[in-house]
């Protein structure tokens, strides 16, 4: 039984009003001493009786009245199995939706996978389809595949189909197979055409789904769930974060595994980390519904770069996301050392007041970038190839020796960082030498910030080269606060020419406000204007979160990497070239050598992999050497790890609604829509109705005569 | 305030039961019940003159007033008060039942018993005053408590100071009263049974025929309370029996009709009884001035009759007037 408005069976609660009534009544019976007490026992029981089982019948009416009021308004209707209606012997079209995603590799209750259940009730259902109904095929695991080739009366092709459904590390791909399935009706002729969607009906697989819209010309669908609406508590790696542990001395490094319980319990589970020969466990404790880190500490030799990584869960009912492949060469991260040229005891004084929160939102660092705020004096006892880039935040100038590490440091590949202040001053430029990508010529203030006047004087960030990889995120922004900024002061900068150094931003008249230059084989940057309150106001404008965010990952080069940190199977992923020379073979994680020859621009950086569909390591290198080889990790989607059950009354509903909403999808359209007429459905909700008028008459008339 | 009005106001039960004390309480019934009696019923010899009667033959020649001949030179017949020399027995249930009543919630009014007491203090008094003797036995389920008669009006707070302290509990036996009174009652006279007749009746009457058969008038007074005569519950109530202490959790006004109906079989059955018996029957309704109920029982009227108030439905439309 189905019902039309299942939110109005909640009204079915106002039942418990004549108990409630009824339970308080008797607590709140007076108590009455009376004499004439023998005529009201009654002496004849079988009054007492009969007046007694009025009471209850009475009570019983009144209840059934406010059930059944809310039932006939949910209108309830009846509606053919799913197996029934497509064993059906008249002629049709089936296309069977199997998902093959990896939450279907969940096992059952009966301890088989659930995507053998899935297969069991497709053959099941092709048996029962009589020789005039024809099949097809379709995986819903992402990319949406059609097994045969298309409707199809011979059962040996669909049998040969279902054996080729194994379950893999893919998302699911529901929209996709919905459409391929349409498609596939589409050109049938058969008047009873028909999807059967199998699967565990998980949340994740219908969120795209389970608007009409997406369903527009399926003429019939219906939703089996393997699962039979059972919960499946499920653990999953959600993330594991490597970085130096300098604390903790020289080559240490943090292994940090997020684990998430999508269960309805809280759970505890053995967290395994290997990493180069390493084995560490620990224990995580996660409540339902949450996430908990677990940390390890470990020892990475310099020369172990690109090492294999494995986190591991103990196992539980899915078990291809209790293990999590990294690779330890730091893809994808950048390590930052702020360096604050003005500390202040004040907190909102303090030249990191906004920049600290930028880079390390809630307390959590932002994705790839790990930040360490140091005063000027840490700058030299900080072993700087531990990180990626630095940002001297106002700082004034440079001691001999913080230049010399500085400069090894750019020189090296690092990216470095400055941004202006009230330390900064044209004497600077001395200090910092070929550190600033421009020396500075004057410190120029254009308006007070309390001057009333301020509003006309201010500079404004009015030009922006959208090319660069910076500032490519503001472009088709035009409205973005990056441009709404008010600049009080700025460093007037000497743009004397200097090579491969740019100009990135600048304010009205060309004033440069954020500039660029090469030096060896990093970048050095500078901000004319300070990261704090003190010059302008671009700190408290949204713009100034991204914005840093983006300059630190350029300057750590994990901005075109950034890709890296989650690979997931199915994605389109790109390694570094090796280097040295000879063809490029791949070790996929299967075991399998697969030739990539040589990449077809001679001074490419990146080529990309082919054929990411298991999880697990994929190494790059040089034929014959594995020397210079990079290692990437791949895991599977872990979008699949949630097994909560979707809100299947929902998708029915929308299921329902073939063609209802082919207009555009708007809100009023969907509300609007009206449930296309279903002969195979029997509707009940009329006989609800006069059988509800049955016990309204029926109560009157005990009431009446009682 | 008028003199009606103040007699009136002194007969309602409610205004009684203002009143301390049971015989003040019979004083002030049996003053408002005088006004409507103006004299004695009974005439006869005594002592005491009343007033003279035109002679005519047949009229004893010795009670000719010589000196008023003397006087008007005509005959005229001295007449006296009766010295009637009977005995009035007063048999007052006290069984818990008639514990019940309005004064028992502070309502303002008076019990069965309180009620039952007023109706015998004020016949006693009634009679005392033409030198009768009174007697009083109270019963429940036990032993009866007995007063002996007395034709002295000191009898009076005798009598309602056993009533008043009177414990009103356990079961209805009113045949132990009514045997006391044969055991004891060798002269015929007047026995008043004052009680609810709830629970079982045969061997009362079987005992009330015995009397009447020995000579006496007995009257029976069926005692009930408004709410028993009319039951005017309206919320779920959870009644507890005040003899049996069975309870029933019941909501009033599904079991009204029932109970209208057998409360009316049964003041049917026993006023059919008393007739039977040769019993002279009224139905007391405490929420009727005692006055009232006593002047329409000396006047001959509404007794041994169904009367108004032997209808249910009168009796409810009475109650609802009341309220």
């Amino acid at each position: 039984m189905r019902f039309e408005n299942p939110w109005l069976l909640a009204g079915m609660a106002a039942a418990a009003i004549p108990v409630i009534i009824h339970l308080i009544n008797r607590r709140r019976a007076r108590l009455r001493p009376f004499a004439a007490m023998e005529f009201l026992l009654l002496s004849d029981k079988r009054i007492a009786r009969r007046l007694k089982l009025r009471q209850l019948l009475v009570l019983a009416l009144r209840v059934l009245l406010l059930v059944a009021i809310p039932f006939a308004l949910a209108k309830p209707y009846l509606a053919p199995d799913a197996t029934s209606r497509v064993a059906l012997s008249a002629p049709g079209s089936v296309v069977l939706v199997v998902d093959d995603s990896m939450s279907m590799s969940a096992r059952g209750e009966d301890g088989r996978p659930l995507l053998e259940a899935a297969v069991a009730e497709a053959r099941r259902l092709v048996a029962s389809g009589g020789s005039r109904t024809s099949f097809a095929v379709v995986a819903a695991g992402a990319p949406a595949r059609l097994l045969t080739p298309a409707l199809t009366y011979d059962r040996t092709t669909l049998e040969r189909a279902l054996t080729r459904l194994t379950p893999g590390p893919r998302a699911s791909d529901l929209p996709g197979a919905l459409r391929e399935a349409e498609r596939l009706l589409a050109s049938s002729a058969e008047a009873r055409r028909q999807v059967v969607v199998l699967g565990d009906q998980a949340r994740h697989a219908w969120s795209d789904v389970a608007e009409p819209w997406a369903l527009a010309r399926i003429p019939a669908a219906e939703v089996i769930d393997v699962r039979a609406g059972r919960p499946i508590d499920n653990l999953a790696i959600t993330q594991v974060a490597l970085r130096p542990a300098l604390e903790a001395g020289p080559g240490q490094v943090q292994v940090e595994v997020s684990v998430a319980n999508h269960g309805l319990a809280a759970a505890e589970t053995q967290v395994t980390v290997d990493l180069a020969g390493q084995q560490v466990v620990g224990t995580a404790r996660v409540p339902p519904a949450a996430t908990e880190k677990v940390a390890f500490t470990l020892r990475l030799d310099p020369g172990s770069a690109g090492d294999r990584g494995t986190a591991r869960l103990s196992g539980d009912a899915l078990p291809d996301d209790d293990v999590w492949y990294f690779a330890a060469d730091f893809g994808g991260q950048a390590n930052v050392l702020v360096v604050n040229g003005s500390p202040s005891n004040v907190p909102y004084q303090d030249e990191l007041f906004f920049l600290r929160p930028a880079l390390q939102p809630g307390d959590e660092p932002a994705r790839g970038i790990v930040p360490t705020f140091v005063g000027t004096s840490e700058l030299t006892r900080r072993p700087l190839e531990a990180y990626d880039v630095v940002v001297l935040a106002n700082v004034g100038s440079l001691t001999s020796t913080q230049r010399a590490l500085l400069e090894g440091f750019v020189e090296a590949g690092g990216g470095l960082l400055v941004t202006g202040g009230d330390q900064l001053t044209p004497d600077s430029s001395a200090t910092f030498g070929a550190l600033l990508p421009f020396p500075v010529r004057d410190i120029k203030t254009v308006a007070r910030r309390d001057d009333p006047a301020a509003a006309v004087q201010t500079l404004a960030i009015a030009n922006v080269d959208f090319e660069h990889p910076v500032m490519a995120e503001f472009e088709h922004l035009e409205d973005a606060s990056l441009f709404r900024s008010r600049i009080y002061s700025y460093a007037l900068l000497d743009t004397r020419h200097r090579e491969g150094a740019r100009v990135l931003a600048s304010f009205s008249g060309g004033i440069p406000a954020l500039v660029e230059a090469p030096h060896g084989r990093g970048r050095v940057m500078m901000l004319t204007t300070t990261a704090d309150r003190d010059w302008s106001d671009l700190c408290i404008r949204t713009s100034y979160l991204p914005l840093m965010q983006q300059l630190v990952r350029y300057l750590g080069g994990t901005l075109e990497r950034e890709g890296r940190l989650a690979n997931t199977v199915g994605d389109v992923v790109t390694v570094a070239v090796p280097e040295g020379t000879g063809p490029l073979v791949l070790d996929r994680p299967d075991g399998a050598e697969v030739p990539l020859g040589e990449p077809e621009a001679a001074d490419a950086r990146e080529l990309p992999i082919p054929d990411v569909d298991v999880a697990g390591h994929y190494t790059v290198r040089r034929a014959g050497s594995a020397h210079g080889a990079r290692t990437i990790a791949v895991n599977g989607p872990r979008t699949e790890s949630d097994l909560s059950l979707a809100d299947l009354p929902r998708v029915h509903a929308a299921l329902e609604r073939p063609g209802s909403a082919v207009a555009p999808p708007e809100a009023e359209a969907i509300a609007e829509a009206t449930p296309a007429e279903d002969p195979s459905r029997t509707r009940l909700w009329p006989a609800v109705l006069v059988a509800l008028f049955g016990l309204l008459a029926s109560e009157a008339w005990l009431v009446v005569r009682g | 305030m008028s003199a009606g009005a103040f007699h009136s106001q002194l007969l309602d039960p409610r205004a009684l039961a203002q009143l301390a004390g049971l015989q003040a309480r019979a004083r002030k019934v049996v003053d408002g019940l005088l006004q409507g009696i103006h004299k004695s019923p009974h005439h006869g010899s005594s002592i005491e003159f009343s007033e003279h009667k035109e002679y005519s033959p047949g009229d004893e020649i010795r009670h000719i007033d010589w000196k008023a001949f003397g006087r008007l030179d005509k005959y005229y017949v001295k007449r006296f008060e009766q010295e009637s020399n009977l005995t009035a027995w007063f048999v007052v249930d006290r069984s818990a039942s008639m514990a019940y009543g309005r004064a028992q919630e502070g309502g303002g009014a008076l019990t069965k018993f309180e009620y039952a007491s007023v109706l015998a203090v004020s016949l006693a008094h009634l009679l005392l005053q033409q030198q009768d003797a009174v007697g009083l036995v109270t019963f429940g389920d036990d032993d009866p408590a007995l007063l002996p008669p007395r034709g002295r009006t000191s009898h009076l707070p005798h009598m309602c100071k056993v009533l008043e302290e009177t414990k009103v509990r356990g079961g209805t036996s009113i045949e132990t009263g009514l045997t006391a009174i044969l055991e004891r009652a060798r002269k015929r006279g007047f026995v008043y049974v004052l009680s609810d007749f709830f629970g079982e009746t045969e061997a009362a009457f079987k005992a009330m025929r015995q009397l009447v058969g020995r000579g006496h008038q007995v009257t029976a007074f069926q005692v009930l309370d408004g709410d028993e005569l009319s039951f005017p519950f309206g919320e779920m109530t959870l009644f507890e029996g005040m003899e049996s202490k069975q309870r029933l959790l019941v909501e009033p006004r599904l079991v009204r009709d029932a109970y209208m109906k057998r409360l009316k079989a049964h003041l049917q059955q026993v006023r059919a009884q008393c007739l039977r018996a040769q019993v002279a029957y009224a139905l007391a309704d405490t929420r009727e001035a005692p006055g009232r109920l006593l002047l329409k029982y000396l006047t001959g009227h509404d007794v041994s009759s169904p009367g108004a108030s032997l209808d249910p439905d009168g009796a409810r439309d009475g109650a609802r007037e009341a309220r």
